[in-house]
C-alpha cells in the first residue's frame, strides 16, 4: 500500500507531512525549509518556476508570477475577491468560457485548478524526493468557508497533479485533529489562523475522538503580507526622507525590500531589533548608497496594531455565530506563521483570557493533520471520527427570486436533507432546478453552483406535482442534487458541476500538456 | 591587430578558399564573413563574398566604428571584459550599424562562454566571501547589488539567473563582475 501525504495548500505557502511509524514527519524541500511558497511564475524563456524560485523573482517579473491563486479558485470572474485580487496583482486575470477567473502569463492563459497543481505536483515531488517512493493518495485542505465550487476545483488540481484526493479536510479541522492526537477529553478550541494571506477563525468542539466544527468566520485578503506590504512602506518613506530618493518604482530595489523586510518582521518575532542592510540599493550623485536601519519590535508592532486588532472583531462574529461567550473556550490553537508574531499572540491571548496552545508548530500544524486524517482513512481507524460541517447554507432558488434554504450553514456533514417543491403554472411540464450557496435571502445575492432541468413532470393545475429535491453534501463538503416527481417517479441527479471544475476530457488535456512540457524541459 | 587575430584571418580566408574550390559556398562564405567580424574592413574577404554572390554590408565609417574597431582589438589582446563597454557604447551610438552590432555579440558571446565555464555551466554555487562591513569599500551599481543579493550560498548560478530576470549574459557578466571584485566566490 503506498504513502498518503496531507498538503496544506495554503493561500501564500504549503506544506507536506506524512505519518511515519505513527508520528507525523513534516517533509523539507530541497532547500531544507519545510513551507514551500505558493507561487508559480513563467519566466522570459518560458521555464516555469514553483516555490522558493518563483517567489525570488516575484517582483522583477511580477506580470509572469503567480501569488494567492487559492483566492481565485472555484470563482465568478464577476465576484468580488476576484475583481478585488485584479486591483491587487500585477499578473492578468481573465474571464474564462464558463464565467470563471482565469491567469494569464507567459502568453498562456491557465486554469485556476491548473495553477493549484502546480504548487501540488511540486509538494508531491518533496514527498517522492523524501520517501523515496511513488506518492499517488493525498489529504488536501482547505478554508473552512470553500463553498462546493472550490472544493470541487481543489479535487481538479489533485487529479491533476498525479494524486487521488481521498479527503478534501477544513484547514481548522485539520488543526484541531493535529492537536487532538493521541489526546482524549471535552474541549471548546478556538482556531485562530493567521496566515500569508488570509485570516481564518474556527470554533470546534473535540470530543471523545470527535471533531466538530461549531462555526467559521475570516477575511479572505488579509494577512502576513499586510504586515510586510506595511513594513515596506515604512522603509521606502524613510530612505525617502533620509536620502531623498524614491525606491517605489524600482523593480529590483522593491524585490529587496520586499524580502528584507519579511525577513525582519521573522526576526523581530524573537528579538527586539533588527538590523535591514540593503548595499547598493540605488545610485546618487555621490555614488553608491545603502540603506541601513535600525527596526525594533515596538515599531513594527505600531505598523500593524489596527490590523491585529480588526482580526479580533472576527473572532467576534464567529463567536456570536456559535453562540458561544470567550470564557467557554477552553483552548486556543493558533496556525499559520504570522501568530508567531508576539504581538498576535498577546492580543489573542488577552482576548480570549487564556494563553493560546503552545504545543503546535503554527507553520505545519494542517498539514500534520491532514496526514494524520490521510492515514486514518486508509486504516480505517475509527478512532478518530472526523465530523465536519458545511460553511455556507445550500438551497435552490424558488419564485419571485427568492432562497429556500434547505441545509442551514454550520450543519455537520456528510447529510442529505430533501424537501418537496410544485409547479408554478398550469400543465408546466418541465422545473429548472437552480442550486445556491450562500446565506442573502435574495437568490441572485448568492453562488450558483449550477442548474439542471426536471423535465416530464405530468400534466396537472400549478401546485398539484410533487416534486422531491434532494440534496447531499459527502464528507469534502461536495454537494450533489437529485431531484424526482413522485407522480411518475422520474428522477433526474446531478452532481453539481460549479464554476471553473473542469470536465474528466480538460483534466486529461491538461495532464498531457504537461507531460509535454516535462519532456520538452528534458530535451 | 594582433598576430593572433592576423593569423586566425589569414586561416579562415584559406579555409573558405578551399571550401570555395570543393563547391561548398555556403561553408566558405561563412567563414569569410567571420572574418569581417574580425576586421570590417578587410577587402580581401569582402571582395570574395561579392565574388561568391553574396550581398556585403557597405564598409561603415565614423566614431562608432573606430570604437568597435578599438574593442576589437582590445578583446583580441584577451581583454574582451575590458572591451564590452567600449562596444556597447558603439553599438548604442550606431544602432543600425550590423558590423559593429556583430562584433558586441561576438564579444558577447565570447565572454558567455567564459562565464559558462566558469560557474561550470551554472551548477556553480556562488557565495559571499566578504563580509557587510568590508562591502561597503567597495563601488558597485545597484543592478550589481540587486545580484549580490540573490547569493546565498545554495543557490546555483543557472537558477540565480533565472531569479533575477535580468538577460542571462547580464546576470552572468555582474555576477563574473563581483567575482572579479573578490566579492563573491563560485563553489563547486
Amino acid at each position: 500500500m503506498g504513502r498518503v501525504i496531507g498538503i496544506d495548500l495554503g493561500t501564500t505557502n504549503s506544506c507536506v507531512a506524512v505519518l511515519e511509524n505513527g508520528q507525523p514527519s513534516v517533509i523539507p524541500n530541497s532547500g531544507g525549509y519545510k513551507t514551500t511558497p505558493s507561487m508559480f511564475a513563467i519566466t522570459q524563456d518560458g521555464k516555469r518556476l514553483v516555490g522558493h524560485l518563483a517567489k525570488r523573482q516575484a517582483i522583477t517579473n511580477a506580470r509572469n508570477t503567480v501569488f494567492a491563486a487559492k483566492r481565485l479558485i472555484g470563482r465568478r470572474f464577476d465576484s468580488e475577491e476576484v475583481q478585488r485580487s485584479q486591483e491587487l496583482c500585477a499578473y492578468e486575470i481573465v474571464r474564462g468560457p464558463n464565467d470563471d477567473a482565469r491567469i494569464q502569463v507567459g502568453g498562456k492563459t491557465f486554469t485556476c485548478p491548473e495553477v493549484a497543481a502546480f504548487i501540488l505536483r511540486e509538494m508531491r515531488r518533496v514527498a517522492e524526493e523524501y520517501l523515496g517512493e511513488p506518492v499517488g493518495e493525498a489529504v488536501i485542505t482547505v478554508p473552512a468557508y470553500f463553498n462546493d465550487a472550490q472544493r470541487q476545483c481543489t479535487k481538479d488540481a489533485g487529479k491533476i497533479a498525479g494524486l487521488e484526493v481521498l479527503r478534501i479536510v477544513n484547514e481548522p479541522t485539520a488543526a484541531a485533529m493535529a492537536y487532538g492526537f493521541n489526546r482524549s477529553g471535552d474541549e471548546k478550541v478556538a482556531v485562530y489562523d493567521l496566515g500569508g494571506g488570509t485570516f481564518d477563525v474556527s470554533i470546534l468542539e473535540m470530543s471523545e475522538g470527535v471533531i466538530e466544527v461549531l462555526a467559521t468566520a475570516g477575511n479572505t485578503f488579509l494577512g502576513g503580507e499586510d504586515f510586510d506590504r506595511r513594513l515596506v512602506k515604512h522603509l521606502l518613506e524613510g530612505f525617502r526622507e533620509s536620502e531623498g530618493i524614491d525606491l517605489s518604482g524600482d523593480a529590483m530595489a522593491l524585490q529587496r525590500l520586499k524580502d528584507a523586510a519579511e525577513k525582519a518582521k521573522c526576526d523581530l518575532s524573537g528579538r527586539e531589533r533588527v538590523e535591514v542592510n540593503l548595499p547598493f540599493i540605488a545610485t546618487g550623485p555621490g555614488g553608491p548608497v545603502h540603506l541601513s536601519v535600525e527596526l525594533t519590535r515596538e515599531t513594527l508592532e505600531r505598523l500593524v496594531d489596527d490590523i491585529v486588532q480588526g482580526t479580533l472583531k472576527i473572532v467576534d462574529q464567529c463567536m456570536t455565530d456559535a453562540g458561544l461567550g470567550r470564557e467557554q473556550i477552553d483552548q486556543v490553537i493558533l496556525v499559520g506563521g504570522q501568530t508567531r508574531m508576539p504581538l498576535v499572540q498577546q492580543a489573542v491571548a488577552e482576548h480570549f483570557g487564556k494563553r493560546p496552545h503552545k504545543g503546535v508548530n503554527p507553520d505545519e500544524v494542517v498539514a500534520v493533520g491532514a496526514a494524520i486524517q490521510g492515514e486514518t482513512l486508509v486504516t480505517q481507524d475509527d478512532n478518530l471520527l472526523l465530523l465536519d460541517v458545511t460553511p455556507l447554507s445550500l438551497g435552490i432558488a424558488t419564485f419571485g427570486g427568492h432562497f429556500a434554504k434547505l441545509i442551514e450553514r454550520n450543519t455537520t456533514v456528510p447529510v442529505a436533507k430533501s424537501h418537496i417543491f410544485t409547479t408554478t403554472r398550469d400543465n408546466q411540464s418541465a422545473v429548472k432546478i437552480r442550486v445556491l450557496q450562500g446565506e442573502s435571502d435574495v437568490a441572485q445575492e448568492n453562488d450558483l453552483l449550477g442548474e439542471f432541468v426536471l423535465s416530464g413532470i405530468r400534466p396537472a393545475r400549478k401546485g398539484e406535482p410533487e416534486i422531491d429535491v434532494s440534496f447531499d453534501i459527502d464528507a469534502n463538503g461536495i454537494v450533489s442534487v437529485s431531484a424526482r416527481d413522485l407522480a411518475t417517479g422520474k428522477e433526474q441527479s446531478i452532481t453539481v458541476n460549479a464554476t471553473g471544475t473542469l470536465s474528466e476530457e480538460e483534466i486529461h488535456k491538461i495532464i498531457e500538456e504537461q507531460e509535454l512540457y516535462e519532456v520538452q524541459l528534458k530535451e | 591587430m594582433s598576430e593572433s587575430v592576423a593569423e586566425r584571418i589569414a586561416r579562415l580566408l584559406a579555409e573558405g578558399l578551399e571550401r570555395f574550390g570543393e563547391d561548398r559556398i555556403e561553408q566558405a562564405a561563412l567563414r569569410w564573413r567571420e572574418v569581417l567580424r574580425l576586421d570590417p574592413g578587410h577587402q580581401q574577404a569582402r571582395d570574395y563574398l561579392e565574388s561568391a554572390g553574396f550581398a556585403v554590408a557597405p564598409e561603415a565609417s565614423g566614431p562608432a566604428r573606430a570604437l568597435g574597431a578599438q574593442a576589437l582589438e582590445q578583446a583580441a589582446a584577451g581583454e574582451a571584459e575590458e572591451a564590452l563597454p567600449l562596444l556597447r557604447s558603439a553599438a548604442e551610438a550606431a544602432p543600425d550599424d550590423l558590423v559593429v552590432q556583430a562584433a558586441l555579440e561576438l564579444v558577447r558571446a565570447h565572454l558567455y562562454a567564459q562565464y559558462q565555464a566558469r560557474t561550470r555551466h551554472g551548477a556553480g554555487r556562488p557565495r559571499v566571501r566578504v563580509g557587510a562591513d568590508q562591502l561597503l569599500r567597495f563601488n558597485l551599481p545597484p543592478d550589481a547589488g540587486f545580484v549580490l543579493a540573490m547569493v546565498d550560498g545554495h543557490t546555483r548560478v543557472e537558477e540565480l539567473v533565472t531569479v533575477t530576470g535580468m538577460d542571462p549574459f547580464d546576470a552572468l557578466h555582474l555576477l563574473g563582475r563581483l567575482e572579479r571584485a573578490g566579492i563573491v566566490e563560485i563553489d563547486p
